[in-house]
């Protein structure tokens, strides 16, 4: 009259095996889950009732207890249902394949009349439980892709109650999902690099932020190409790697935003928030401390139209992350560290009406309406972006021009080419890109000649740079040393990676001092 | 026809039923911590605490309605005295409730109608 059946939880990334144990004795009819279970776990008894009833099957009119174990972490979601509904089935013998069970790891919500509906963070589950001994999974239909990229799992696909105990007492098998290939299918993007007429200065600075993952300020008056260029950038990102892949289908997989079937991701994320966006959907939060826009644009693009826009706190809240490249989000109940390493494209305008600087329309800004916007924007923030680009309006010749610029296939050969070089050189260092180099790494690698010192030196002077400002422009150096396929970073490498400081001093200079 | 009368008659019919079911009286309105319950019958291994609900028309709501959360709590207590008072607490046990319609002269048996 006792039965065990395997599941799993997630406390963020990280997940803990969950034994579900039923007990089904005489005395007074009664239902009680027990082991820490959050409201939906707790729910679940009106679920299973009816799933099981409605699957033909019966619900014991007995004393029944629901024990989840460990008993000291708590279990959230609905993912219990299918193996509390298997462990009651089994407890009163309607199952007579204990085996079989057993051996199983059962994850999924069920519907009244007994269908089996997808839950979230199944692959990091599958993952978890793979490492723990576990070979043999059972998974809503819907989820069944996702999990099937774990070589070496058997992948049982759900579709109704009914047909996982048919499966279960031998009476019909249940579909195994081949383990899935992945696939880098070709997808055409909306925007591509030779529909952007001129800005040739703001599109190198473009592929040299993608080639070493640097984060990039587009400042400029309005319509001028800015939001174009950045929704560009996703056509000359450089391809994934599967670990790559991997893990952004993690990340993904919890936050439930994981399109239908399609299994893992094959592209990198592009994530363009709203810049009403509050400080947990940026950085993570919530009860159950959910991964917010950083960690969804993990390996991809975190894209902030209108910079200084966005909520003061939220801005400054980005600041730890792009330095760390993960994120840690403490809530009363849990505590979990999320992946962050993204790339950022914040553009902006010059000025609250936006004429600043340009040569076309005038300003109609006092000096301290532009100082306020601008100052929206920190300077320990404005530091950890590496690349500043200024994009002035388009001449009536560049926008008339029939002519096609560089596709964005060229340009992401490019940055293939150098992200190469790169994952070649940081083999043992465990990193990718230039954008990743700790201070100690940065001068290991970044190896200059003695005139691209001495330009330096120079630089480092009159721009007045702070010491991270300094370990940044040689990562960007390093970048564009990489592009061109040279070992040593000489002179002209430095003075292009200088040149993208020199907005701060124009822009922010005077209201800094 | 009055209350007191039409839940006797209809007691008496679901017994009736119950017994034809193969099912053994146990008690009849059995007392205890100031509550009451209709019936305890034995079916098989099982033991079934019995609320009967006569009702002469439907005017009113069914007679399974009237089976509030408040009056479960209250079968529910007298079942556990009756338990303890037997020493029976490992007993297989349900809640049941009948339905009269005495219009009809129909009974309707829910079993397992509530749970703890």
């Amino acid at each position: 009259m006792l039965s065990k059946i395997k599941s799993y939880g997630l406390m963020g990334m990280e997940g803990f095996p969950v034994m579900v144990e039923v007990y089904v004795s005489n005395g007074l009819p009664s239902y009680d889950t027990v082991g820490l279970p959050d409201a939906a776990v707790r729910e679940s008894r009106e679920r299973v009732r009816a799933a099981i009833r409605n699957s033909g099957l019966e619900f014991p009119a007995k004393r029944v207890t629901v024990n989840l174990a460990p008993a000291d972490l708590r279990k959230e979601g609905s993912m219990y249902d299918l193996p509390i509904a298997i462990g009651l089935l089994a407890a009163t013998e309607q199952i007579q394949n204990d085996a079989l069970a057993q051996e199983c790891l059962f994850l999924g919500e069920l519907a009244l009349d007994g269908t089996v509906r997808s839950v979230s963070g199944v692959l990091p589950m599958v993952i978890g439980a793979y490492a723990q001994g576990v070979r043999k999974v059972v998974v809503p239909l819907e989820n069944a892709k996702e999990a099937s990229l774990i070589a070496g799992v058997r992948v049982y696909a759900a579709e109704t109650l009914k047909r996982v105990v048919d499966f279960l007492n031998g009476a019909e098998p249940l579909p195994v999902v081949p383990t899935c290939k992945w696939d880098r299918t070709k997808v055409s993007y909306p925007m591509d690099f030779a529909d952007i007429k001129g800005q040739q200065g703001a599109k190198r600075a473009a592929e040299i932020a993608v080639a070493g993952g640097h984060n990039l300020l587009l400042v400029g008056t309005p319509g001028s190409g800015k939001t174009m260029l950045a929704r560009s950038i996703p056509s000359i990102l450089p391809e994934l790697t599967f670990e790559e892949a991997l893990e952004i289908t993690k990340i993904h997989s919890i936050a439930g935003t994981l399109a239908g079937s399609e299994g893992m991701v094959s592209e990198r994320p592009f994530r363009a928030p709203h810049h009403s966006a509050s400080t947990a959907s940026l950085i993570g939060g919530g009860q159950r401390a959910m991964p917010g826009e950083i960690s969804l644009a993990h390996y991809g693009v975190l894209f902030l139209d209108e910079f200084p826009e966005f909520r003061k706190d939220a801005l400054e809240a980005l600041r730890q992350p792009m330095e760390d490249g993960s994120v840690t989000i403490a809530r009363a109940a849990v505590r979990s560290t999320y992946p962050a390493d993204f790339m950022l494209v914040a553009a902006m305008n010059p000025c609250p009406c936006g004429n600043y600087g340009s040569r076309t329309a005038p300003c109609r800004c006092t000096q301290q309406q532009i100082a306020r916007y601008l100052g929206r924007i920190s300077g320990p923030l404005l530091d950890r972006i590496d690349l500043h680009v200024e994009m002035s309006e388009v001449g009536y010749d560049d926008i008339a021009s029939r002519q096609a610029g560089e596709p964005s296939e060229t340009v992401r050969a490019r940055v293939n080419a150098a992200r190469q070089i790169q994952a070649e050189r940081y083999r043992e260092e465990g990193i990718l890109f230039n954008a990743q180099l700790t201070s100690r790494m940065a001068m290991q690698y970044c190896t200059l000649d003695a005139r691209a010192e001495a330009l330096l030196r120079k630089a480092f002077a009159t721009l007045k740079l702070s010491a991270r400002a300094y370990t940044r422009v040689l990562k960007v150096a390093r970048t564009i040393a990489d592009l061109e396929g040279s070992r040593i970073i000489c002179a002209h490498h430095v003075g292009e990676a200088v040149q993208y400081r020199s907005l701060e001093s124009k822009y922010w200079g005077e209201i800094r001092r | 026809m009055n209350r007191k009368k039409s839940g006797i008659q209809g007691e008496a019919l679901a017994l009736a039923y119950l017994l034809k079911q193969g099912y053994n009286l146990l008690a009849k309105n059995y007392r205890a911590e100031r509550c009451e319950v209709d019936l305890i019958l034995r079916d098989g291994d099982a033991i079934a605490f019995v609320e009967v609900k006569a009702r002469a028309n439907a005017a009113y709501g069914l007679g399974r309605e009237a089976v509030t959360k408040k009056k479960q709590q209250n079968i529910i207590k007298v079942a556990q005295a009756y338990l303890a008072a037997y020493g029976m607490e490992d007993a297989n046990v349900r809640f049941d409730v009948v339905e009269v319609d005495l219009a009809a002269n129909t009974v309707t048996h829910i079993p397992g109608a509530f749970t703890l």
